[in-house]
């Protein structure tokens, strides 16, 4: 009976690992407490960059590459490369500049916290409560 | 319904092809035809189909994707000239003009990518994506993700005018980047064309081995199709000809015609019931024909026995004739005996009555004249006498009345009765020459003997128109006499010489009266168990030759 539900935690912690869950958040100030995906696509890509309040959007991406960045993008439906082309697009067409891209996960977190507007994108885990979460990626 | 039937005969016994019905038969037949000619169909459709594929993969899928990672390459190629330039452009109409041409590459690399990454998705779901082609084109993505943040740092420095930092960043880091991705793209076009070709190959080697197995099948069919014919030919038209074939000697009449087929199909049965009937028919004829040999047989023997009938009625007639033939005689002669007696006696008497008168008379001339006429007058009388006498005794001898039974005889005695019988009709016209030789006394039927004789002679006598000779020579031989009566008549026919002792025969007019003569003659002689032979040469004459046994 106990080896039956070691090996059944052992493969829940298996599968938690696996499906690790991303989480889009933002700024507490920002007026949506939930989004979704083509409203993040929209964002992201500069389509939109005003909150429903007026306030400016500030989108931040996340310079290391690992499963938080691809499964955030793979979300999104667009491959970084492809995202940064539409960046470079409206950089050069003087629209603005790419969003700035976070050292760590941390330096993500602490941003978002700091900066009204912001949305950005990091591990479930590690989530607190400076910043408002606005969708979960990723089964539970 | 059928493979129910099929299955229950299968348990009963092994089925065998012969064993089935013509019409299944057939249906065999010609749906095996049908089945190779669906499978080679089938066959040629499933290969045309992969073909198809195949090309399709090459036309829609890989040639565009070599297209569209060319388009990129060239395009990221332009990009990164027209940055190189941008540094160098002093003018800030050129560099804006230059800004909305790098936008406009990239929206053209954009859309590339777009294509590229939609006809991947589809040969995915084909399983035609290979992942050599898949991590090239990742690594190409993770390159091209580097070389655009490159980009946003290149443009930054351009527009807080650090030129110099600039072309370093762009010839730097960003050059080996550009080198990378671009080595990728040349890798992903590579690729495609190979996939292209290997497709094109595949479809070649495809094409090539459909044909030829199309050939081969084809010509497998023809050949299969040709034995199955046959097959069915010789299951059914082979015995067919064998039908008709026994049914034409059947109808030619040849009723010992067996069919030997064995199959259980309509044929064989019809076979069965043909020799059922050949052997029915055969019966029937057998008995046909021993019923007719039967008939044949009885006929013979009814013509037989009307033949002995009519023979036995004649002899009876004859019988009767020569029994009241011989009451005559008999009479007769017992009446003339009698008087001839007197006359005899009294001729005698006369003569010795002359004699006496002679010798008183010497002396008177005219009594000696008269007695000398007596006395030959008396001796004629007494002649004349003698000779009835001797008729009388001769027919008595033949008639034999007082003889009718079985007893010893003189043969020479009853040839000489039947001759003194004859002797009137031979007259001066026809001379005997007797030839007898020292023959003892036989036992017979005198009388019977003596009737055959009188035919021979009467026989002989109509045969000989005009004068003639009749020859008589009697022999012994081996315990048998021999009696041969020869005429030098005109003789009879060879092709009539057999059928002259048929009763009623006759060779002319001459002959009606002794039809029934010579075949009593022979029914006589055969009664004696003796022989009777007739050799004749026309013109010449003919000889009857009797053989009698003595004992």
């Amino acid at each position: 009976m106990k080896i039956v539900i070691v090996t059944l935690l052992f493969l829940f912690s298996l599968i938690g690992g696996l499906f690790s869950q991303v989480a889009v958040i933002a700024h507490k100030s920002v007026p949506v407490d939930e989004i979704k995906k083509t409203e993040l696509l929209d964002f992201y890509s500069g389509d939109i960059k005003k909150w429903s309040d007026g306030s400016n959007v500030i989108v931040k991406d996340l310079k290391p590459k690992g499963d938080v960045k691809r499964i955030f993008y793979k979300f999104l439906g667009k491959t970084p490369s492809r995202m940064k082309s539409i960046w470079l697009k409206s950089m050069l067409s003087g629209e603005g500049d790419p969003p700035e891209a976070m050292k760590s996960e941390e330096e993500m977190l602490q941003k978002i916290a700091a900066t009204p507007g912001a949305i950005g994108f990091l591990s479930h885990t590690k989530v607190n409560n400076n910043v408002k979460t606005l969708i979960v990626i990723g089964k539970k | 319904m059928f493979f129910v039937r099929c299955f229950s005969n299968q348990r009963v016994q092994k089925m065998k092809f012969k064993n089935l019905n013509l019409r299944t038969k057939q249906i065999i037949g010609f749906g095996i035809i049908l089945a190779i000619m669906a499978g080679d169909h089938m066959f040629s459709i499933r290969n045309m189909a992969a073909l198809k594929s195949e090309l399709d993969e090459v036309s829609k899928s890989w040639l565009p994707r070599a297209v569209a990672i060319s388009d990129i390459n060239i395009n990221t190629a332009k990009l990164r000239s027209n940055q190189l330039q941008h540094v160098f452009a002093t003018n800030d109409e050129l560099k804006q003009d230059q800004l909305i041409r790098m936008a406009e590459l990239i929206t053209q690399i954009e859309a590339n990518r777009d294509t590229y990454e939609q006809l991947t998705t589809q040969s995915e779901e084909k399983n035609l994506y290979s992942e050599e082609e898949a991590n090239l084109y990742a690594a190409f993505d993770d390159k091209l993700d580097e070389y655009l943040e490159l980009s946003f740092e290149f443009f930054k420095l351009i527009r807080d005018n650090k030129n110099q930092e600039a072309i370093g960043l762009l010839n730097g880091p960003a050059k080996e980047l550009y080198n990378e991705f671009s080595d990728n793209l040349v890798k992903l076009v590579a690729v495609n064309q190979r996939d292209s070709f290997e497709a094109a190959a595949r479809a070649e080697i495809t094409f090539n081995s459909t044909y030829t197995i199309m050939t081969i099948v084809f010509g497998g069919t023809i050949l299969l199709s040709i034995f199955i014919a046959l097959g069915l030919v010789r299951f059914i038209t082979v015995p067919v000809r064998q039908l008709e074939q026994a049914a034409g000697e059947v109808a030619k009449g040849d009723l010992e015609v067996q069919l030997h087929i064995n199959s259980k199909d309509e044929i064989g049965r019809l076979a069965r019931s043909f020799n059922q009937m050949t052997i029915s028919l055969r019966n029937a004829k057998q008995k046909m024909q021993r019923q007719a040999q039967t008939l044949r047989a009885q006929n013979k023997q009814l013509e037989k026995a009307m033949r002995e009938l009519r023979e036995t009625q004649e002899q009876l007639l004859m019988k009767e004739k020569m029994a009241s033939l011989g009451d005559l005689v008999a009479g007769v002669a017992h009446e003339i005996n009698n008087p001839i007696g007197a006359v005899n006696a009294s001729a005698d008497v006369v003569r010795r009555c002359a004699d006496k008168i002679e010798s008183e008379a010497r002396k008177n001339q005219q009594l000696q004249k008269t007695t000398k006429i007596l006395k030959e007058s008396a001796g004629v009388i007494l002649t004349a006498g003698n000779r009835i006498a001797a008729i009388v005794k001769s027919l008595k001898n033949f008639a034999r009345l007082d003889e009718s039974e079985y007893q010893k005889t003189d043969i020479h005695e009853g040839i000489e009765s039947s001759l003194i019988l004859m002797e009137n009709e031979f007259q001066n016209r026809i001379s005997v020459v007797r030839d007898y030789h020292d023959i003892p006394e036989i036992v017979c039927y005198p009388g019977q003997l003596n009737q055959v004789f009188l035919s021979l002679l009467k026989n002989a006598t109509n045969a000989i128109e005009g004068s003639g000779r009749i020859s008589i020579k009697t022999t012994t031989e081996n315990g048998h006499v021999r009696v041969e009566i020869s005429d030098t008549g005109k003789g009879i026919p060879r092709r009539k010489l057999g059928k002259i002792f048929d009763f009623g025969f006759s060779t002319g007019d001459s002959r009606v009266k002794m039809s029934s003569g010579l075949s009593t003659a022979y029914n006589i002689v055969q009664k004696h168990h003796g022989e009777i032979k007739v050799d004749s040469e026309v013109g010449k004459g003919t000889t009857f030759s009797i053989v009698l046994p003595i004992k």
